[in-house]
């Protein structure tokens, strides 16, 4: 079967298959044999290709886009790895796509601390849009694309949960 | 000695404080939140009880629910830990008046050193180098300014009830001034409850020393050295050592007398820590004490071998300390990395979530002070420290090849952590060689500097690929029609299939991460 990988902004296609319990992967083109077991618990795998063994976490963010987090050696990676039916339905999905709005979403769960914006506003890549405090720290939300503002859907003292759409802007070429 | 404490806190630092009840005889009690209902120190305790909701300002900040839950248990002492309460002299003066033990300093020190203003002042008449500085409380933007302008810039910005590197910030030039001062303000208002500032001059590439010392009530001072805390960010320890590399005996002995002289000052009594900054020419200027028990305190432990908790339990209840000044005697390096619940790839954001696994580093050397466990889930209220990993070494090259040795032991399975950026940390040339000073990985950190390896990126593709192999192969064979057909028969399929490494049962697998 065959997948096409994202990581740290490489592109890879890999091939896989499962030959008598082992996968075989062609990967840069090259083959190799590995022994893959969940180990400990679903999250992780043991590895062990040609007689090096890895113990990595490994576990889909969002299986249905194509989205996977997997660490290694303390890192962490974020993947993107689609198969063929995802290409087609990501392509279809990519050209439906004409509103040219960006909506910033909250990235954790938090306390609105200041809004800095109103409906309206021009705004640069680079703007403060939002303070926001969680686990006692205050972060700036800052914008990353030059617009105006077409909604504000918070005010301080708000809570939001993580991924909350806060603000939405509306691009500029 | 006391027969029952109550442990004002969460977290790691309630655990430690437990284990050393436990150690002494002494019945430990836990204070919980309804978001810690299952936090670990609860488990550690032997007796746990509900303080209030989430908030900490209704649970662990409450003092007067706090006080009855110790006066309801006859717990007849009181450990705070860091943070939260811990260097509220109200707090200890409740404390006093309820009858209850406030194992600290007495109410009356904590708040001449919690004025960080006024222990300028005694430090100075004590014979303690102090900073330049505005020497009074700003309260308006204009105020602030017109100070910065009389030492000049660079200055740092202070909350006047701040502490532990928490509300404050330092700016180069005016222009960033406005906006520094309202966020420092804002953070102060929103973290103590007083938003007043003061303003410094600004040490350029200090690094960060700081003396432990414990104190009795009859007069006895005993310093326990320094520890070295100059990697930070955003004046957020990262790691913490002990000893330094640029400390030698004289400097060491010079740092411990400024140190007792500070503890003197102020009639001290308890474990403190009295913070210095150094600049490269070594000259060292008190930055502020400390009047509780601090995170780092670990590579103190393990490089002396006392037990400084047990120490400050000891002291509070009018015993002598039980280490005397010719005891006191070094033995190798240890250092310290703080784990956060955060995500170095994206901007270090506090990051929450449900502890689905969690293996902890073992083996020779290795030190763990852990808070968290599976089943937990990482709050939004507290501050995103999960743990801490001590090490000690023969020497400093032993003991930074041990921390790392031990940080990729680490597992922690649902929320995001440091442990890569701690790693990075280690393996910086400026650290290796002791030569860091606070501003280095503010000058040195970029994200792309977590860049992962070919091999590891490699190992990252074919373990994802096949994670999403497995996910495609379970959808399939669940949406043939036979797939609610009798477990016992897609069992023995399965078990047919023999050696398939995909052979787990797919009733304990989840799909979806989040």
């Amino acid at each position: 079967m065959k997948f096409w990988v994202k990581v740290e902004s490489q592109e890879k296609s890999v091939l896989i298959e499962d030959v008598d319990g082992i996968y075989v992967v062609e990967i840069d083109g090259r083959r190799r044999a590995v022994d893959c077991r969940t180990a400990e618990s679903n999250d992780y795998l043991s590895l062990i290709i040609d007689n090096r063994s890895y113990l990595v976490e490994s576990a889909p963010v969002k299986a249905d886009e194509g989205r996977y987090s997997v660490c290694v050696s303390g890192r962490r990676y974020e993947l993107e790895i689609f198969d063929e039916r995802l290409i087609v339905t990501r392509r279809a999905k990519e050209a439906t796509r004409e509103d040219r709005s960006v909506i910033i979403k909250s990235p954790m769960p938090g306390l609105i601390v200041d809004v800095r914006v109103n409906p309206g506003d021009h705004v640069r890549a680079g703007s403060v849009l939002v303070v926001m405090e969680a686990m006692k720290m205050q972060n700036e939300l800052v914008c990353d694309v030059d617009g105006i503002v077409k909604a504000v859907n918070v005010k301080p003292r708000d809570t939001v949960e993580s991924q909350a759409p806060l603000i939405e802007i509306g691009r500029t070429e | 000695m006391f027969k029952k404490i109550l442990v004002a806190n969460r977290g790691e630092i309630a655990i430690r404080v437990i284990r050393a009840c436990k150690e002494m005889g002494i019945t430990s009690v836990a204070i919980y939140s309804d978001a810690d209902r299952l936090a670990l120190h609860v488990h550690h305790a032997d007796e746990a009880y509900r303080i209030g909701p989430p908030p900490s300002r209704e649970s662990y900040l409450a003092i007067d629910k706090i006080i009855q839950t110790a006066k309801r248990c006859g717990a007849e002492a009181l450990h705070p830990g860091y943070g939260f309460l811990a260097e509220n002299a109200d707090f200890a003066s409740a404390c006093d008046k309820a009858g209850v033990v406030f194992i600290g300093p007495r109410a009356e020190s904590i708040r001449q050193m919690g004025n960080k203003l006024e222990a300028r002042d005694t430090m100075r008449d004590a014979g303690v180098p102090v900073i330049p500085g505005s020497g009074a409380r700003v309260r308006s933007p204009a105020e602030a300014a017109a100070a910065a302008k009389t030492f000049g810039y660079p200055v740092m910005i202070k909350a006047a009830a701040g502490g532990g590197g928490k509300g404050m910030r330092a700016i180069g030039t005016e222009t960033e001034f406005d906006a520094a001062l309202r966020m420092t303000m804002g953070e102060a208002e929103s973290a103590f409850g007083d938003s007043s500032v003061y303003l410094e001059k600004f040490i350029e590439r200090p690094k960060h020393i700081e003396i432990q010392l414990l104190a009795d009530d009859r007069g006895g001072v005993v310093t326990l050295g320094e520890r070295e805390c100059s990697m930070q960010r955003r004046y957020q320890k990262v790691i913490e050592e002990a000893p330094s590399s640029v400390v030698d005996p004289d400097l060491r002995s010079a740092l411990s007398d400024a140190a007792r002289k500070a503890a003197l000052a102020v009639g001290y009594v308890g474990a403190g820590t009295v913070e210095f900054l150094m600049g490269p020419d070594r000259r060292f200027f008190f930055l502020e004490m400390n009047t509780r028990l601090q995170v780092e305190h670990p590579v103190t432990e393990l490089v002396y071998g006392f037990d400084i908790v047990k120490e400050q339990i000891r002291v509070a209840a009018g015993e002598p300390l039980s280490i005397r000044p010719e005891d006191v005697r070094i033995r190798g390096h240890a250092l310290e990395a703080r784990l956060y619940a955060e995500d170095p790839q994206a901007g270090f954001m506090p990051s929450t979530g449900f502890i689905k696994q969690l293996v902890l580093p073992e083996g020779p050397g290795v030190r763990n002070d852990n808070g968290i466990c599976p089943g937990y889930e990482i709050p939004i209220y507290y501050d995103p420290l999960l743990g801490k990993v001590a090490v000690w070494g023969e020497d400093r090259m032993t003991a930074i090849r041990r921390l790392k040795r031990a940080l990729l032991e680490y597992q922690v399975d649902g929320v995001r952590t440091n442990i890569e950026f701690l790693l990075w940390a280690l393996e910086e040339p400026g650290f290796i060689d002791g030569s860091y000073d606070t501003t280095y990985i503010e000058r040195v950190f970029r994200p792309d500097v977590l860049r992962g390896r070919t091999e590891d990126i490699e190992i990252a593709a074919i373990a994802g690929t096949i994670t999403a192999y497995r996910g495609l192969r379970r959808a399939n064979v669940d949406s043939r029609p036979d797939a609610h057909e009798n477990i016992w028969r897609r069992i023995a399929r399965a078990e047919g299939v023999g050696k398939s490494p995909a052979r787990t049962s797919p009733a304990r697998e989840t799909g979806e991460r989040e």
